[in-house]
């Protein structure tokens, strides 16, 4: 098959055809800086260190598609969280004051996309678009509300709301998702994703209850989920560890792609989501960011993306990718195993052995 | 179970940290004893892991059971500093989760149940440095030190801590007791703690047998 660039390869997976060969994503946000050797301080306050550090991702490890930002606290600043930018080459910002303490405070959140670290991810973000955009498709992202208001505030503060006082904790994620429609549009004005990550850390059944999601996470994400859908903004989905709320998620939302940590602790692998829902959405995994990623060797890399192809690669609708987000002390020797590993295995049209069904 | 331990477990399972020291006054005023009423909240909070193990209940309802526990056993903190006479001042405990750990409900339960049984102790919060353990053990003068650690991935700071005590030159002046869900007591024994204890209300138990076998108490 005719070489394609990154972005026609990804376009063909999201639409559950084959590319001409299987797409790869990372999630190389604090080790995108690392390895350019841009400090933290800088990639996440200065746009352009940004941008060149994940230009430099994705030279060295031929990704197929581009994020930047690094975090939720530089974007809960523009909700009025105070964010600490450590100096120097330290940790990713963290917040130091949540925005809302007490019960009038969620009335009052405010979106202000002046501030230092949503800026500079809109500048990184534009730079990239500048350089590679023609060929590269780009991410822009989202947190789900329940998830952003343990940011906005603090967590341990949201979950009493949940029991104590659920009519104001909907009065705050109401809020969030009414500042989201200013947020989200902004951002597809000024960056023109090619998609936007949905990040859904804390749908998980080790923090709310099947009840609790349903009450306080699904009505707020379908309501942001609709502001993109609006746009045409495709929409891809990241939930670390929740199942079994994933299923809820890929059921009733509009997902275009499904990304969770199959090799961690949910049951779900990539062959049973295949197998289920594999003509409702794109798949996103199989490499695992805490295991051969993190502490293996270049052949694990190898071998772990050959076995996600044999499981999920079958007719398109699959991108390589880890679970969550690739740790800064992960060996760059394993990171550049994933690009051969798919010019290996990751061809289309498959070789039989990787397609036969199990 | 009398009707008002019966009640007391209830209020621990639904958090309601207010109702319970209503509930905990009348018991108290009508005789119960300490220990009853300790077991009692420690059944709650058994009950309520459980539930929370099977996916019942999440962590809202985990965060207030822990806040209705800590409001019932307070309560009963003067009735046993009474029980125990006025020579309490002798131990004093700091704990804390160790670096890069954010869990911190674990430690704060173990600060409130050794409060409870006597022993003076100071929660440092969660993901506090080696460098910062030792420092507040100097500082308080203190004599036990407590670390949580909830992640796999910083169970290795225990260790660190330990080997920090004794680079200061005060390992044999303090108890370690190491704890948290991932932690054992092999973990324990592998690292040179002096002990482990798998829930708040085993770690004053565990506490005091070190402490005697140390010829200490
Ligand atoms: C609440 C929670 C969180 C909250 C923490 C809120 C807070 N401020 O504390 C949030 C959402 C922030 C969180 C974040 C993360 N978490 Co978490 N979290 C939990 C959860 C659901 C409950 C922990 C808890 O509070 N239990 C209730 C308390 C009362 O119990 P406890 O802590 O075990 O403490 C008791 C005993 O262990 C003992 N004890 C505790 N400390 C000590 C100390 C001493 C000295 C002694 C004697 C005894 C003792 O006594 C306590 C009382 O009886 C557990 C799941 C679980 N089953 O434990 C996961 C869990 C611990 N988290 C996990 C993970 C992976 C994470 C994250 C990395 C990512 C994620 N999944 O979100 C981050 C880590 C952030 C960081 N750097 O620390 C994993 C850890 C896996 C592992 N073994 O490494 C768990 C097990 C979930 C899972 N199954 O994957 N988490």
């Amino acid at each position: 098959m005719k070489k394609m660039t990154s972005k026609e390869r990804f376009m063909r997976a999201l639409r559950h055809q084959e590319p001409d060969r299987v797409p790869v994503f990372l999630m190389a946000m604090s080790i995108g800086a690392k390895e350019a050797d841009v400090s933290m301080e800088e990639y996440t306050t200065n746009g352009e260190a940004q941008a060149r550090a994940q230009l430099n991702i994705l030279r060295r490890y031929k990704v197929d598609l581009l994020g930047g930002g690094c975090g939720v606290a530089y974007r809960a600043e523009a909700f009025g969280t105070k964010t600490l930018y450590y100096e120097g080459n330290k940790e990713p910002p963290v917040i130091i004051e949540p925005a809302a303490k007490q019960a009038e405070d969620w009335g009052k959140l405010k979106l202000d996309m002046k501030k230092p670290g949503i800026s500079a991810y809109i500048q990184a973000m534009k730079i990239i678009r500048n350089e590679v955009g023609g060929e590269v498709p780009i991410a822009a992202e989202v947190v789900q509300p329940i998830t952003f208001a343990t940011h906005v505030a603090h967590l341990i503060y949201v979950m009493k709301l949940i029991k104590k006082d659920p009519a104001l904790l909907h009065k705050g994620l109401s809020r969030i998702v009414e500042l989201y429609n200013e947020y989200i549009n902004t951002l597809i004005d000024e960056i023109k994703p090619d998609i936007f990550v949905f990040h859904c850390n804390r749908a998980s059944s080790e923090l709310l209850t099947k009840d609790q999601f349903s009450e306080f996470g699904i009505p707020y994400d379908i309501k942001t989920l609709e502001y993109l859908t609006a746009r045409k903004v495709p929409i891809w989905i990241v939930n670390n560890g929740g199942y079994p709320y994933l299923e809820m998620m890929v059921e009733n939302y509009p997902v275009d792609v499904v990304n969770w940590w199959d090799r961690g602790t949910s049951p779900m692998k990539l062959r049973d989501m295949k197998e289920k829902y594999g003509h409702k959405v794109c798949l996103a995994g199989g490499l695992n960011q805490t295991a051969e990623l993190f502490d293996g060797k270049p052949e694990d890399v190898e071998a772990s993306a050959k076995d996600a192809i044999e499981q999920a690669g079958r007719g398109g609708g699959f991108i390589l990718s880890a679970g969550y987000e690739i740790s800064t002390i992960c060996p760059p020797e394993n990171l550049a195993a994933i690009s051969p590993a798919v010019e290996k295995y990751g061809k289309y049209p498959l070789a039989s052995s990787v397609t036969a069904k199990p | 179970m009398s009707e008002s331990l019966k009640l007391i477990e209830q209020l621990i399972v639904k958090g309601e940290d207010e109702l319970i020291v209503e509930e905990m006054e009348k018991a108290i005023r009508a005789g119960i004893e300490v220990h009853d009423l300790l077991t009692t909240l420690n059944d709650g909070m058994l009950a309520l892991s459980q539930q929370y193990d099977r996916r019942e209940v999440g962590l809202p309802d985990l965060i207030l059971a822990a806040d209705a526990f800590k409001a019932a056993a307070e309560l009963l903190k003067p009735l046993l500093d009474a029980k125990r006479g006025t020579d309490k001042a002798l131990w004093k405990m700091v704990i804390g989760t160790v670096q890069y750990d954010i869990h911190n409900l674990g430690q704060d339960l173990v600060r409130t149940m050794m409060e409870v049984e006597g022993i003076e102790c100071i929660s440092l919060g969660s993901d506090v440095s080696a460098d910062t353990f030792v420092k507040k053990v100097i500082e308080l003068d203190a004599n036990i030190i407590g670390l949580s650690a909830l992640l796999t991935a910083t169970m290795p700071q225990q260790k660190n801590v330990i080997d920090a005590l004794t680079e200061a030159g005060i390992r044999e002046k303090v108890v370690v007791m190491v704890g948290g869900a991932p932690v054992s007591q092999a973990w324990a024994t592998k690292i040179g703690a002096d002990g482990y204890a798998e829930d708040a209300i085993k770690a004053p138990k565990v506490l005091k047998q070190i402490l005697l076998s140390k010829g200490w108490m």
